[in-house]
């Protein structure tokens, strides 16, 4: 059964420019979301799961530079479009929770007024309309419609988060993008928001693309993973493929690095050396200087995307014609 | 790696005795950060702190290493009150390693200073061939390559320079080490390697960690006892393995169902509502009661005792014994405020 393409990214590339250097942030990301479908992209800090984001929503600051790549959602190139065509998409049909609550909302303008502003500009709601929305949105995520008129100072980080969610999901969004939406919170409001996506993955149906470094919410929330390493996605499958059989000797490292609170470890397999640095990063594959499998050829070629299964991919020598 | 202490129990190394301490802010009364928080320390072990955020874990930390004064309570190391001792021989005994490897190094000192500077305020030996000898057996325990010895924090990353903070605590060779957070700021790869780290220097030295964290994978990892904290109070004590699989308070049955995991036992999870209350001015009675899925009208009047409810394993609980019984039938509590 194969589900309709909602957004593939094809090998984009991202660098951005500083005073000192040059940094390679994505290196050809090729990324397919279904519709319907919920993927997490993990990675450790910078390995560019934010970047593919905003890429997306053609978000990325001034000194980055799109350099190749397509971006296609239902179709429509996103890449390279006028200001004007992206505005009715950004926050309408894909919208974005950021990481932190505290600084991606507007402290000046009360929690209603933030929800109202997605739905005015984007669904044209009078004031009166907007404010009945927020209240019934805010209801939807679990805080009293009576709070519509208090400021996000007023809420705690978990409720802020709430807020962020009300107003990402206002416009009923095609795609919903959550970069990092619980880092900045306790274990037990985390557990709070994961259920509230969860609940509203299933009423709205969205597509959920959840960026985050943590493998347990992925395996909790999303039915594919792609795992990110120094801007290119190096292994994509199912969840339960990707974790159970992991392929990549990094994904391999990032689940043995990972305590468990369901078994013993005796000793946790940490994966040896730095990430790579992005303005610096090495010939052939990007991982091959921390890889505990290094051959000849990863040192000077980049490996392909191969197909181990119907449900999984990996780019990696070892796996070269599909054997498992 | 966990090893069994509980037969013939040692002389614990750190005692702490019903120890509070209290931030007075102006115009709005008395925080709470730590009330009433006793533990142990036994000699090569690793006790792990875990709770939320504000919960008080990092004060325990700061108090124990005089960092803060305490409001009330006794801390004993070695059997001697630690507050009639002078500071520098405790220093000696105890350090700490900070959760922040960004800020806690100073900008403006290379790593040699930073690490010999334990050395020389010690007077335990001057610069020259003696000091260089200590600084390249140090490096060779935490693994740094002597030539960062000169280089400044900034040309670090992040997990070297936690390395270097490391290796600032271990330079006395203490006895008892807190360890407030030292992972958390780090990613995956390079948190395992700190961890794989810090048990390989336990088990070469016997050091006694005071692990505080609220990534309770980590802590079930790295420890042999666990405390549970809220709001300024530890509501369970146990050994790790007990502490997971007969947990007996409500707030710890929820910490430990609210972790998203990534093998597929699922655990049906208890969805605590509203936030962790202010630590302010509290109202007497149990400080989870507000939370908490099993309260009953006792919980909001009284306090509960810290009492050991099997052997080495204390609860802060009126009605601990049926919370496993309720949290079969508790239902996964919907989302509301």
């Amino acid at each position: 059964m194969e589900k309709e393409k909602l957004l593939e990214i094809k090998n984009l590339k991202v660098k951005f420019t500083t005073e000192r250097a040059v940094s390679y942030a994505l290196n050809g990301v090729n990324l397919t979301i279904h519709k319907g479908e919920s993927l997490g992209l993990v990675g450790e800090s910078g390995a560019g799961k934010t970047t593919t984001a905003l890429s997306v929503l053609q978000l990325i600051s001034k000194n980055g530079q799109y350099t190749d790549g397509s971006i296609l959602y239902n179709g429509k190139e996103l890449m390279g479009s006028a200001e004007k065509e992206m505005l009715p998409i950004r926050g309408h049909k894909i919208s974005m929770i950021f990481q932190n609550p505290l600084t991606s909302l507007n402290p000046v303008f009360t929690v209603g007024e933030q929800i109202g502003m997605v739905l005015r500009q984007h669904l044209g709601m009078n004031q009166k309309q907007a404010l009945e929305r927020a209240k019934e949105l805010l209801e939807t995520v679990g805080i009293a419609a009576y709070r519509v008129n208090d400021y996000p100072v007023q809420f705690s980080g978990g409720m802020r988060q709430r807020v962020g969610i009300a107003a990402g999901i206002a416009c009923n969004p095609e795609l919903l993008i959550a970069d990092e939406p619980t880092t900045a919170l306790d274990v037990t409001i985390q557990a709070q928001i994961l259920e509230l996506m969860k609940r509203l993955q299933k009423e709205y149906s969205t597509s959920l693309l959840m960026i985050t470094h943590n493998l347990g919410i992925i395996s909790e929330l999303c039915e594919k993973v792609a795992v990110m390493y120094a801007g290119r996605i190096i292994e994509y499958g199912t969840v339960q493929e990707v974790f159970h059989h992991p392929m990549h000797p990094y994904t391999e490292g990032l689940l043995g690095a990972l305590p468990s609170l369901d078994s013993d470890k005796s000793e946790l397999t940490a994966i040896p050396g730095t990430i790579a640095n992005a303005s610096n990063l090495p010939d052939g594959c990007r991982f091959h200087p921390r890889c505990v499998s290094c051959r000849e050829q990863c040192r000077k070629q980049q490996p392909a995307m191969v197909q181990i299964n119907d449900d999984h991919y990996v780019e990696c020598f070892a796996h070269e014609g599909g054997t498992v | 790696m966990k090893e069994q202490i509980n037969e013939e129990r040692k002389q614990p190394l750190l005692t702490v005795s019903h120890l509070k301490k209290y931030f007075k802010i102006s115009g709005k009364g008395m925080l709470h950060a730590v009330d009433d928080v006793s533990f142990e320390v036994y000699p090569g072990e690793t006790l792990g702190l875990v709770g939320e955020s504000g919960c008080g874990k990092s004060t325990v930390g700061n108090v124990l290493m005089q960092l803060l004064d305490k409001t009330d309570g006794n801390v004993n190391l070695n059997g001697k009150d630690m507050y009639k001792v002078p500071k520098k021989e405790i220093c000696q005994q105890m350090q700490i390693i900070f959760q922040d490897p960004y800020s806690s190094l100073n900008p403006r000192q290379t790593i040699r200073t930073i690490l010999s500077e334990a050395y020389i305020i010690q007077k335990i030996c001057r610069k020259g061939p003696e000091l260089d000898k200590r600084l390249l057996e140090l490096c060779e325990a935490i693994g740094l390559a002597p030539e960062l010895l000169d280089r400044y924090p900034h040309e670090l990353d992040g997990g070297m320079r936690q390395v270097v903070g490391i290796g600032r605590a271990l330079s006395l060779n203490p006895s008892f080490i807190v360890c407030d957070e030292p992972v958390s700021s780090l990613d995956v790869s390079v948190q395992a390697k700190i961890i794989n780290m810090l048990m390989r220097l336990q088990r070469e030295r016997g050091i006694s960690y005071l692990f505080i964290s609220h990534d309770l994978s980590v802590v079930r990892h790295i420890s042999d006892r666990i405390c549970v904290m809220y709001l300024g109070q530890v509501v369970e004590m146990a050994d790790t393995d007990t502490i997971f699989a007969n947990t007996l308070h409500p707030y710890s049955i929820a910490l430990l169902s609210a972790v998203p995991r990534v093998s597929d036992t699922k655990v049906s999870r208890i969805v605590l509502k509203g936030d962790v209350p202010s630590p302010m001015n509290p109202k007497p009675g149990c400080r989870f009661a507000p939370r908490c899925w099993m309260a009953r009208p006792e919980c909001f009047e009284k306090d509960p005792e810290f009492q050991e409810v099997e052997p080495g394993h204390y609860v802060r609980c009126f009605y601990y014994e049926q919370s496993r019984e309720e949290m079969k039938t508790a239902e996964t509590t919907g989302i509301t405020d």
